[in-house]
C-alpha cells in the first residue's frame, strides 16, 4: 500500500515546480524530511537550489516536507549555535485543534490516559481527575476549518494589521494542510526579534496577562480599565462588553444563566453601563450587576478578542514549518500560501485538494460517528462510503489519517 | 553651532562623541603607555563598581570622558559579568540624569539611542492636555521583555498601526534600558582591540575581580540536569551577571526552594547579580521560603503566570500539555525512563 502511496506523492511531486516565491532564500534554510515508515525525522538538510531540492523529494518522496522559520550562514550543521542564525520569521499557528468548536462534540471523543475516564467534545484536561495527559480521537470537519479561518482573519486584522501596523505585502499566509493556518511575519523588522520579545506577542495576541490583570482585579475589586476610545486590547475588550450589553437580548442572558431579575436591571441600567464603555478611562464596577457570571463574562469576551496561536511555534526561532506547496502526510491536502485578499473564499477542502483524479475503496479501521464533509463541493456521507469507489482525495484523507484502509485503487 | 562637551558626561553616546575624542587627541595607546590619571581612574572606577561601590566622576569633560571610554575598554576586556555589572550602573546613572529632562530633550536622546522616529501625541481629557510618546512597535519589543512585571505587557498599552503610546515615566525607562543595550553593545565591539602592553594589567585585575566573584560564584547546580527551560533560563542569565526581572528572581527562589536548595545557597547564587544586597536578597528569600512574616511558604508560579511575565520559554515534549513547571520534571523523568526502556 505504502509504495503507491509513495508513487502518488512523487507523481504530484514531479510536476510541481518549487520556487523561491515561497520559500525565500532557500540556501540559508534548514530543511527536514519525514520519510514514509521511519519514525524520526531527518533534519539539517540544506539545498543550494530549488532544482537540487527537487531532486531529492523525488528520490526521497517524503511524507512530510519542513524547512526552517530561520535562515542561517550554515544551515547544515547539526549543531544549532553553530548554524549562526541570521534571522527568523514571526510565525503564527493557528491549530483548531486547541479552539472549543461546537461540531467537536458530534466528532471528537477523548480518553483520560490517567483515570480513563472516556467523553466526546473538547476537553483541556480530564473532568474526572484533572490529568493533562488525554488521548483525543478528533476529526477535521468544514466546520472547524470555517472557525480556524475566523480565528486566522482576527489575527491579521485586528493584530498584524490594525495594532502592528503591517499589511498585507508583510505576511504570508498558508492553509497547513491539515488543521488550521500558519501565518508568517515576512517583515524584516520582526524577523530580528528574539525569543523574549516573541514571547511578549504571544502574551498580547493570546490575552494571557490581560486575563490575569482582569481576574486579580476584579478579587481586588478595581475597575477602572480603558474603554471603547483607548487603542489596542483594552479598546476591543470595552467594545467587545459594549456590543454584547447592547445586543443581548432577552433569551440570550437567560441563556447564559442570569436571573430575570439580573436582566432586568441590565435592561433598566443599559444606556448607563454603555455611555460609560465610551470613556477613556472607564469604570467597569457596572459588571457586578452580572453577580457570579462577572468572571465567565470577562472570560467569553477575552476569548472573543483573543486568538488562540501554539505559542511554542512562534516563540521557536529555530522552529521547523510545513514547506509551501508540500503534500500534508496526514491528509495529503497540499499546504497551500493564499493571498491575504484571497483568503475569504478559501475553501480548504476544495482548494487545497492535489489528487482529484482516480477512485479507490476503504475500509474503516473502527467503527465511529463521523460527520457529514464537503470536498470539492460534494457532499460526502462518511457512514456509507465504505466499499465504495470514492474519489482518491477523500479515500486518501481517511488512509492517511488513520481512520480507514484502502482496499483498492483505480487510477 | 558648537555643542557643550559637558553633555557628553551625562549622555556618552551623543554623536558628536568621536569628534570630541579627535580634539582632546584622546589615543588609547598613549593612556595605555603607562602611569597617568585617565589609565588609573579607569581601572579604579571598573573595580568600585564591579565589587558594588560608587565611583568617582569628574566635571571636566576633557577628563571624564576619556576616563568613561578607558573604563569601557576595560570592561569589554573582562567578561560578560563585569560588562553587564557596568552597564547595570552606568544605566542608573543614566536614570538620575534624565529625571529632570523635559520631553522635547528625551526625544532628543531616545533619537540618539534609539534611532527611531518618535512622535509627541497629545490627548485632550477634559480640562488637561496629556502628552504621550509613540514609538515604533518593534523599539518596544527590543527593550520592554527586559523590564519585566506586568504593566510592560503590550495589552496594558495603547497600541495602533505599529506605534506603542507611553507615558513620560514608562517612556523614561525604556530610554535606561536601551542606555544599558548600548553599554553592552559598545562594549561588544571594544572587546576585539588587543593592546600587548595591556596584558599585565587585565591579569591583574581580572584575578582581583576573581577574588571578589569566589566570595559569591559556586558552582550552579541544577535538579538532576532536567530544569524546565524557564528556570534554566534564568540560571543562565544570572550565571551571566544578567539582571533579573522581580517576577523573574521570585520564580527562581521558588524553584530553588521547591528542589530543595537552602537558603545560603540561594543567597550565594544571587550574589552574581549586578544590584545584590545581601540584607535585602536575605530577607526576600527568608521570606520566600516562609521563615519570615506570614509564614507562608511561596509556591512555584504557574506556567500561565510565567507566560503573562514573558519568561516561558516553552519547549517540546518537555512543556507539552503542562500547567505547572515542577510537570516538567515528571515529564521529562517519564520520557528518559521510557526512551531507556526503548533503547534496551
Amino acid at each position: 500500500m505504502e509504495k503507491k502511496i509513495i508513487e502518488i506523492f512523487r507523481d504530484y511531486y514531479s510536476r510541481f515546480e518549487f520556487d523561491s516565491q515561497y520559500v525565500e532564500d532557500l540556501e540559508r534554510r534548514e530543511i527536514a524530511i519525514w520519510p514514509f515508515n521511519s519514525t524520526t525525522l531527518i533534519r539539517h538538510l540544506s539545498f543550494s537550489n530549488f532544482k537540487d531540492f527537487k531532486q531529492f523529494i523525488l528520490k526521497n518522496v517524503p511524507m512530510h516536507v519542513y524547512n526552517s522559520v530561520a535562515k542561517y550562514q550554515n544551515p547544515s550543521i547539526p549543531n544549532m549555535e553553530s548554524k549562526s542564525l541570521i534571522e527568523a520569521e514571526v510565525v503564527f499557528d493557528i491549530d483548531i485543534d486547541h479552539v472549543n468548536t461546537s461540531c467537536k462534540l458530534e466528532h471528537d471523543i477523548w480518553i483520560c490516559k490517567s483515570c480513563n475516564k472516556t467523553g466526546k467534545g473538547f476537553v483541556a484536561e480530564c473532568d474526572n481527575c484533572g490529568s493533562l495527559t488525554i488521548d483525543k480521537k478528533s476529526f477535521v470537519c468544514n466546520n472547524c476549518l470555517d472557525v480556524a479561518k475566523d480565528e486566522v482573519l482576527k489575527l491579521i486584522e485586528d493584530f498584524l494589521f490594525s495594532d502592528f501596523g503591517l499589511s498585507k505585502d508583510d505576511i504570508k499566509i498558508l492553509f497547513s494542510g491539515n488543521r488550521g493556518y500558519h501565518v508568517h511575519i515576512i517583515n524584516k523588522s520582526f524577523s530580528s526579534l528574539d525569543s523574549r520579545a516573541r514571547n511578549m506577542l504571544v502574551d498580547y495576541v493570546k490575552g494571557i496577562s490581560a486575563r490575569m490583570y482582569l481576574k486579580e482585579m476584579l478579587k481586588k475589586k478595581k475597575f477602572k480599565f480603558k474603554g471603547i476610545n483607548s487603542n489596542g486590547f483594552f479598546g476591543r475588550f470595552a467594545e467587545c462588553i459594549y456590543d454584547k450589553i447592547n445586543n443581548r437580548t432577552y433569551q440570550d442572558w437567560e441563556k447564559f444563566g442570569l436571573s430575570s431579575e439580573k436582566i432586568e436591571q441590565i435592561k433598566k441600567l443599559k444606556d448607563v453601563f454603555l455611555q460609560e464603555l465610551k470613556q477613556y478611562d472607564c469604570d467597569y464596577s457596572f459588571l457586578n450587576v452580572l453577580g457570579n457570571y462577572k468572571e465567565r463574562f470577562i472570560d467569553e469576551c477575552i476569548r472573543e478578542i483573543s486568538v488562540d496561536i501554539d505559542e511554542r511555534v512562534t516563540v521557536d526561532i529555530h522552529r521547523l514549518i510545513r514547506f509551501p506547496n508540500s503534500i500534508h502526510g496526514k491528509t495529503g491536502l497540499k499546504v497551500v500560501p493564499i493571498k491575504y485578499e484571497d483568503i475569504y473564499k478559501f475553501e480548504p477542502f476544495r482548494d487545497a485538494l492535489i489528487f482529484l483524479k482516480g477512485e479507490a475503496r476503504i475500509s474503516f479501521k473502527v467503527k465511529r460517528n463521523f460527520p457529514k464533509i464537503y470536498m470539492n463541493d460534494e457532499e460526502f456521507d462518511l457512514n456509507s462510503v465504505e466499499n465504495k469507489d470514492i474519489p482518491l482525495y477523500l479515500a486518501l484523507y481517511l488512509y492517511l489519517g488513520g481512520y480507514a484502509n484502502i482496499i483498492n485503487f483505480s487510477i | 553651532m558648537k555643542v557643550d562637551p559637558k553633555l557628553l558626561i551625562k549622555y556618552p553616546f551623543l554623536p558628536f562623541l568621536g569628534e570630541y575624542l579627535k580634539e582632546i587627541y584622546f589615543d588609547f595607546e598613549e593612556i595605555f603607555k603607562g602611569n597617568n590619571l585617565i589609565l588609573s581612574e579607569s581601572l579604579e572606577r571598573v573595580k568600585l563598581i564591579v565589587s558594588g561601590k560608587i565611583p568617582k566622576y569628574y566635571d571636566d569633560p576633557s577628563i571624564e570622558i576619556p576616563i568613561f571610554v578607558t573604563s569601557l575598554y576595560f570592561v569589554s576586556q573582562l567578561g560578560t559579568d563585569t560588562i553587564y555589572r557596568f552597564a547595570d550602573y552606568e544605566s542608573k546613572r543614566f536614570s538620575k540624569n534624565i529625571q529632570e529632562e523635559k520631553l522635547e530633550n528625551l526625544l532628543i536622546l531616545a533619537q540618539h539611542l534609539i534611532k527611531s522616529n518618535l512622535e509627541i501625541h497629545v490627548i485632550k481629557r477634559g480640562p488637561y492636555e496629556i502628552f504621550e510618546i509613540k514609538m515604533p512597535l518593534i523599539d518596544y519589543l527590543n527593550l520592554a521583555p527586559f523590564l519585566g512585571g506586568y504593566n510592560w505587557a503590550l495589552a496594558f498599552k495603547d497600541i495602533h498601526l505599529g506605534k506603542v503610546y507611553l507615558s513620560k515615566s514608562d517612556f523614561s525607562r525604556l530610554l535606561e534600558e536601551s542606555y544599558r543595550q548600548w553599554i553592552i553593545l559598545k562594549a561588544n565591539e571594544l572587546k576585539d582591540y588587543y593592546y600587548p602592553e595591556l596584558e599585565k594589567i587585565l591579569i591583574e585585575v581580572s584575578k582581583e575581580i576573581e577574588e571578589k566573584r569566589k566570595t559569591y560564584k559556586m558552582s550552579v547546580r541544577s535538579y538532576e540536569g532536567i530544569d524546565p527551560p524557564c528556570m534554566r533560563i534564568l540560571i543562565n542569565d544570572l550565571k551571566s551577571g544578567k539582571k533579573l526581572s522581580h517576577m523573574g528572581r521570585f520564580a527562581l527562589v521558588t524553584y530553588l526552594h521547591s528542589i530543595n536548595w537552602s537558603v545560603e545557597d540561594v543567597i550565594n547564587l544571587f550574589k552574581s547579580l549586578p544590584d545584590f544586597r545581601e540584607d535585602i536578597t536575605r530577607y526576600q528569600v527568608e521570606h520566600i521560603f516562609g521563615l519570615r512574616g506570614g509564614r507562608k511558604v511561596y509556591s512555584v508560579p504557574s506556567c500561565l503566570t510565567m507566560k503573562a511575565a514573558s519568561l516561558c520559554f516553552p519547549e517540546s515534549p518537555g512543556c507539552d500539555n503542562i500547567k505547572h513547571p515542577l510537570q516538567y520534571l515528571v515529564r521529562i523523568k517519564k520520557l528518559k525512563v521510557k526512551s531507556g526502556k526503548e533503547n534496551n
